[in-house]
């Protein structure tokens, strides 16, 4: 199937992007075909835009469009509240909610030396900084239960323990809407151990 | 449980093969190499994933082809249809489990469903070999009892290679070894939790081993002992452990004490250890015996009874232990035999049976009886 160079250039650089094998590759490559002139410009001016304007942000690691970005520059958020983070794809499901207003930090990684990646390889820096700042109150770990994040976990509640400030971890076990009935055991024996009181 | 249909398609040496057992008693006959304990294969790999002759996967599919598929019908209460499926890709195997059609992605998940105790020559080496042997062979049984015991190991596993791989980092690029505190803390709540369950899955697994090891032989029963590196299975004393060890587990790039470096110990009342003193015959009782405990064992965790597999097991006993055995299994549950010989007068005992020949390699036809 060599019918342009250009097309079959275009498949391969879509097909070595995350979650696209060369089918959807190529569907997509058509589509551009089709679309006008000017839309597939401004597709490609928003990509090299997205890539050249923002910048990682110097208070919380998470994505900026400036040197700090719109969740660390709002006063309106509680200040005294860091959640931690694996990537900045997890603040925007975070702040999907609209539940959470406190602020963020954004780790880049866990710790995993399969990987090669230690804790010096990750945005701990600040951190250490914002939590012995004063201001801050407690850090929330909201890092996926792998391994990998419970060695993280680990790590940063006696990185921040000598600050004083309160560390937590959200809750593991049953997802909400889940039945008791059909969870596995993993997911039970977590959910009894992070059980809540409700009364006295 | 027993398996009523068995289907496989480019497993070996059979393109395809649909074979339908009795409920009871099964022989498989042929000579040697034309594919008898393929078949046995087959049914392993659907009930414990992976091939009991410790084989890749790569090595079971068919010359030429570049996947294999096995599934089997099985009756319990209801009947369950479990599929194994297994593709070859330029640079992995990528095996596909289902029951009932519903794709199951978690081997904790799959294990311990399909119920097969297998009964193989290799068995000696549970007995003879290093203490790995030991340690697998008494993993997967405790993993059919216990999912969370499979899940627990896994994740084991994952820890150890990751603290090994800091010691090295530690070692080699000068890596800063306070970085082996969390490590350390996941290792000794996971090892704890390991220990804990082999200590006390052993103290029921010995009382069975013993009675049945004295019914089939007349001498004296070894006794089996968990021998643990880290002499406790409290996290605590564990991670206390970890850290005085430290400075040699950094020079050696390995961690020493844990459930990785444990064994199981046959010894008889004078604390000598069988290997020291048994026969050919002896060890020979002791690993079909390990097997006869762990039918058992499973049956009463698990109120099922194991469909058993004997890969020409006949062959290494002579016929008192052979006719002991079988009395010990003989107890309903379905059994599925190779041989090389058919010998009627030798399988009178049995009753009703059916029997299969495999004749040039990978044809198989049923035999009237």
């Amino acid at each position: 199937m060599k019918s342009s160079s250009y097309l079959d250039a275009l498949i391969k650089k879509f097909s070595k992007l995350p979650g696209i094998g060369t089918k959807s590759a190529s569907r997509l490559a058509f589509h551009i075909l089709s679309m006008p002139t000017d839309e597939v410009e401004s597709l490609g001016r928003a990509m090299v835009d997205l890539k050249k304007n923002t910048f990682t942000c110097t208070i919380c690691g998470g994505i900026a469009d400036s040197e700090v970005c719109a969740i660390c520059h709002d006063d309106a958020r509680d200040r005294s509240l860091i959640c931690v983070v694996e990537d900045a794809k997890d603040v925007l499901t975070i702040e999907g909610t609209g539940e959470y207003r406190g602020m963020y930090h954004v780790l880049a990684g866990l710790i995993s030396p399969l990987d090669g990646v230690g804790p010096e390889n990750l945005n701990l820096r600040t951190l250490a900084q914002r939590c012995g700042s004063g201001a801050v109150r407690e850090v929330i770990l909201a890092l996926n239960p792998s391994i990998e994040g419970e060695a993280t976990s680990l790590y940063l509640a006696q990185l921040i323990n000598p600050f004083g400030v309160t560390v937590t971890r959200i809750a593991h076990g049953l997802p909400v809407g889940a039945d008791i009935e059909f969870a596995d055991n993993a997911t039970i024996i977590k959910s009894l151990e992070g059980r809540v009181k409700i009364s006295r | 449980m027993y398996v009523e249909e068995l289907h496989v398609k480019n497993f070996r040496n059979y393109a395809r093969l649909h074979l339908t057992f009795s409920p009871g008693i099964n022989f498989i006959i042929g000579d040697n190499g034309v594919g008898k304990s393929n078949i046995l294969e087959a049914l392993s790999i659907l009930s414990n994933i992976k091939s009991f002759r410790n084989m890749h996967d790569a090595e079971i599919i068919k010359w030429d082809e570049d996947s294999y598929f096995c599934s089997a019908v099985v009756g319990d209460n209801d009947d369950t249809i479990f599929e194994v499926g297994c593709g070859l890709t330029a640079d992995a195997v990528k095996k596909r489990l289902k029951i009932d059609g519903k794709e199951i992605n978690s081997a904790a998940k799959y294990y311990g469903r399909l119920l097969t105790v297998i009964f193989s020559p290799p068995d000696i080496n549970i007995i003879n070999g290093t203490p790995d042997f030991r340690r697998r062979f008494f993993d997967s049984v405790i993993s059919k009892i216990d999912g969370s015991y499979l899940e627990a190991l896994g994740d084991f596993k994952r820890i150890l290679s990751s603290r090994n791989k800091l010691l090295k980092d530690i070692k080699n690029t000068g890596r800063d070894a306070n970085q082996l505190d969390v490590w350390d803390a996941l290792f000794s709540e996971k090892a704890g939790f390991i220990i804990g369950r082999r200590l006390s899955f052993i103290a029921k697994f010995r009382r069975l081993f013993q009675y049945h090891y004295s019914n089939i032989a007349a001498d004296e029963a070894p006794a089996i002992r968990y021998q643990c590196s880290s002499e406790s299975d409290d996290s605590g004393r564990i991670f206390q452990k970890l850290t005085e060890l430290r400075k040699r587990d950094i020079l050696f790039g390995s961690t020493s004490i844990g459930p990785q470096r444990d064994d199981y110990i046959l010894e008889n009342q004078k604390k000598i250890r069988f290997t020291n003193y048994a026969s050919q015959g002896q060890r020979r009782t002791a690993a079909v015996t390990l097997k006869v405990s762990e039918c058992e064992i499973v049956e009463v965790e698990k109120n099922k009874k194991s469909i058993i597999l004997m890969d020409d097991i006949f062959s290494e006993l002579d016929e008192k232990r052979r006719s002991k055995i079988i009395d010990v299994l003989q107890r309903g549950n379905q059994m599925i035999f190779t041989m090389v010989h058919f010998d009627p007068v030798a399988l009178h005992r049995f009753g009703g049976y059916k029997g299969f020949t495999v004749e040039t390699p990978g044809t198989v036809s049923e035999l009237s009886v």
